[in-house]
């Protein structure tokens, strides 16, 4: 359900429109696709995880089933967020991946009034994030994990157990609430061991020279009798460098000294973790005003002082000071993994280059704002404006060009919007005498075409266009097209 | 009062003047080093080739369209200038008039272009100076319209402190404002009877030469499958030493 519920979260969000039709999460093994989730409308045809897609939208058919690709690391790092939400409720919450959270609530029941309540409550703050959860509470981790997955509670009550009652809940599960391996169930299942009832009527001494360690251990640990604990989620503090003033000071000169020291401070934090900074905020605490805030965003992680600085420095000399900074405080909000280099004579001349690039976008963007830097992306479309776009460098840079079409014989100069002309012809179809364009009339030498562009009717066109490549008296060639639908003339380009 | 002739040791001095001098301007000649070879052969054989480090001026008149760089020039000098530099570097161009359509630079060339929209002068200044100090930049090409002599020094300035190819693009009709640029070209469209945008392009000025009218002018033709700008093979053979080292004056 886990990552169902996150689908329709993230559609939520995006503010796309509900989708009706049945969700199927896919998941590829080997050269076979399965299905890895289904969601409810899909289960109610049938569809169980496992199933082959091709038999599933056999079985879905008339209806079309939403595809949606299996991402477990996508669905884990939203666990990890959510164990750090969780600790809400108690201090000590862990992911439980694929699909569990786990909490350690000894001593916090009683501040939500009772267990049965702090159940109530998780549940609905799941639920008003869109996360539908069964929630059982039991004196052991194993109890607890088995009580929600395997209760036969009406939905509204929670799985309670204690010390007094928890055998007795867990006797009548199947064997899958242990938490055992694939393997180890099949092993059980040939024997006819299919409840925990029966591993229980076993001699305790026989169990694990027939089945290994694991089945003690897991039965132990489902009936607290074996110890087991959980790892807390722990939110990383982002790096941070900061500075106190004995008084408060308005000198550019010990502002910058600072920033600049602790600059290099952050830098050496950034090095413990092997991580670089992608966005430095500098926050500076004044005494009249406000804290200013001032952020530098990088297209590549660094943790360069002088790199840093250099991007900081306009921006932190065009803030006012007011009567005073108290504090100054660098915290990199956004960082990203930037691996140690080894100390070398001759270093590989790409990642020197790469640093060097990154640096000079990070100045240009610091000055410009990044949607003023372009890289331009080829597009597979044959409609000359849309064949490329411009987009920004600080952004995330997929790299890899797709597939387009050749390039052909194009302009060098492309107008966009392309600009109306006029047009003589001797007869509708005939090479082209003169053009009118920008106020000018300008005789036509030679006229080659038409080459004919098709409309993309998928994207809403109506109208192709035939293409002329034309040249005036001057020697300039103009690349001029005509609407095969109304017949209007534009000048879209030039050979400049 | 009685004319005595200079000793001979003034004489001596005075040729290792002249000599240096003449090899103050040496990155003319064909054996300049770093230059970027332009694929056009009488160039070649009389610049050796556009040399990094120096603005070269490109001049072309106002197209109806706006004002428009020789675009279709500064492409193929740029990838000259990759080719060159095992195409690792950034290819830069700013201002909007600069920008060509990306579908008309060859593949490597526009994953390595990085468009930056400066719009007034004073930031395309900047820009431009900061691009050709950066050695990430291998070619810098920009949108100079209204550049003043002080700005252009800067200019050329920056180029000698990095290591980029300096294309400044600028119209036609700033022609007589005096400038810093190294080399200035004039570049105007040439009818012709083949299908391929056609150009003469004219050497006006290179430092440390004289260019002579008759003998700094080639037709140039794109070839529009590769980008390629390449000199009109039927054109006459130009190749032979087209300008010659420049007459010293001896007050």
């Amino acid at each position: 359900m886990l990552p169902i519920d996150l689908l329709r979260r993230s559609d939520r969000r995006a503010s796309r429109s509900p989708d009706e039709s049945p969700v199927l999460i896919i998941d590829q093994i080997a050269q076979r696709r399965v299905v890895a989730h289904a969601c409810e409308r899909a289960r109610a045809m049938g569809i169980t995880p496992g199933l082959a897609l091709a038999d599933a939208r056999g079985a879905m058919a008339p209806a079309v089933p939403r595809l949606e690709d299996h991402d477990p690391a996508h669905t884990e790092s939203c666990l990890g967020s959510l164990a750090l939400w969780a600790t809400r409720f108690a201090p000590a919450a862990a992911p439980d991946p694929p699909d569990g959270l786990m909490l350690d609530i000894s001593g916090c029941a009683r501040v939500w009034g009772g267990e049965a309540n702090l159940a109530d409550s998780i549940t609905h703050a799941l639920l008003s994030l869109g996360l539908r959860a069964r929630v059982a509470i039991a004196p052991s981790v194993g109890g607890a994990w088995a009580l929600a997955r395997h209760s036969k509670h009406p939905p509204g009550q929670h799985p309670l157990a204690h010390a007094g009652n928890l055998r007795r809940l867990l006797t009548p599960f199947p064997t899958a609430a242990l938490r055992l391996e694939p393997d180890t169930l099949h092993d059980l299942a040939r024997l006819g061991i299919d409840r925990v009832e029966h591993l229980l009527n076993l001699p305790r001494r026989t169990l694990p020279a027939r089945f290994g360690d694991a089945v003690l251990l897991r039965l132990d640990q489902a009936l607290g009798e074996a110890i087991e604990t959980i790892e807390p989620a722990r939110p990383t503090d982002p790096p941070r460098a900061e500075r106190v003033f004995d008084g408060s000071t308005d000198r550019w000169d010990a502002i910058e000294r600072t920033v600049r020291d602790l600059l290099d401070e952050l830098g050496r934090r950034l090095l413990a973790r092997e991580i670089g900074a992608l966005r430095v905020s500098a926050e500076l605490a004044r005494t009249d005003l406000g804290p200013a805030i001032e952020t530098a965003v990088l297209s590549r992680p660094s943790r360069d002082a002088r790199h840093l600085w250099s991007i900081l420095r306009p921006k932190l000399e065009r803030t006012h000071l007011g009567f005073g900074v108290e504090r100054v405080r660098l915290t990199a909000t956004r960082v990203a993994r930037l691996h140690h280099e080894q100390a070398e004579h001759w270093r590989p001349a790409d990642a020197d280059q790469s640093r060097r690039a990154g640096e000079l976008l990070d100045t240009l963007g610091a000055r410009f704002g990044p949607t003023r830097i372009g890289r331009a992306e080829l597009i597979e479309s044959h409609i000359p404006e849309r064949a490329a776009r411009w987009s920004p460098v600080l952004a995330d840079h997929a790299g890899t060009p797709t597939t387009v079409p050749p390039p052909g014989d194009r302009p060098t100069v492309l107008l966009d919007p392309p600009a109306e002309a006029r047009v003589l012809a001797l007869t509708p179809d005939g090479p082209v005498l003169s053009l009118a364009w920008k106020g000018e009339q300008r005789r036509i030498e030679r006229c080659l075409g038409p080459e004919r562009i098709g409309p993309e009717w998928w994207a809403g066109d109506t109208q192709g266009r035939d293409y002329f490549k034309l040249q005036d008296d001057a020697g300039r060639w103009i690349w001029a097209f005509r609407e095969t639908g109304s017949r209007r003339w534009c000048v879209h380009g030039v050979w400049a | 009062m009685r004319f005595s002739p200079p000793p001979p040791t003034t004489l001596r001095d005075l040729s290792h003047a002249i000599e240096r001098v003449q090899n103050r301007f040496a990155a003319a000649r064909p054996d300049a080093p770093d230059a970027v070879p332009t694929g056009w052969p009488g160039v070649d054989h009389a610049l050796g080739g556009l040399r990094r480090q120096v603005v070269h001026e490109w001049l072309a008149d106002p197209h109806p369209a706006g004002f428009n760089a020789p675009l279709a020039l500064l492409a193929h000098l740029a990838a000259q200038a990759q080719r060159q530099t095992d195409h690792a570097r950034l290819a830069v161009w700013i201002g909007r008039p600069c920008w060509p359509h990306p579908r008309a630079l060859p593949a490597p060339l526009l994953e390595r272009s990085i468009f930056v929209d400066a719009s007034d002068r004073a930031e395309r200044v900047w820009a431009t100076d900061l691009c050709l100090r950066s050695p990430a930049a291998g070619v810098v090409i920009a949108d100079a319209r209204a550049l003043d002599m002080s700005s252009s020094r800067r200019l050329q300035l920056a180029a000698g402190a990095g290591d980029a190819l300096a294309l400044l693009a600028r119209p036609w009709r700033e022609r007589h404002r005096i400038s810093a640029a190294w080399t200035r070209w004039r570049a105007e469209p040439e009818p012709s009877d083949t299908p391929s945008p056609r150009w003469a392009i004219q050497l006006l000025r290179c430092k440390g030469m004289q260019p002579d009218e008759e003998r700094t002018r080639w037709s140039v033709l794109r070839d529009d499958a590769t980008g390629d700008v390449r000199v009109v093979p039927d054109a006459p053979d130009r190749s032979a030493p087209t300008v010659r080292p420049a007459r010293l004056a001896l007050a």
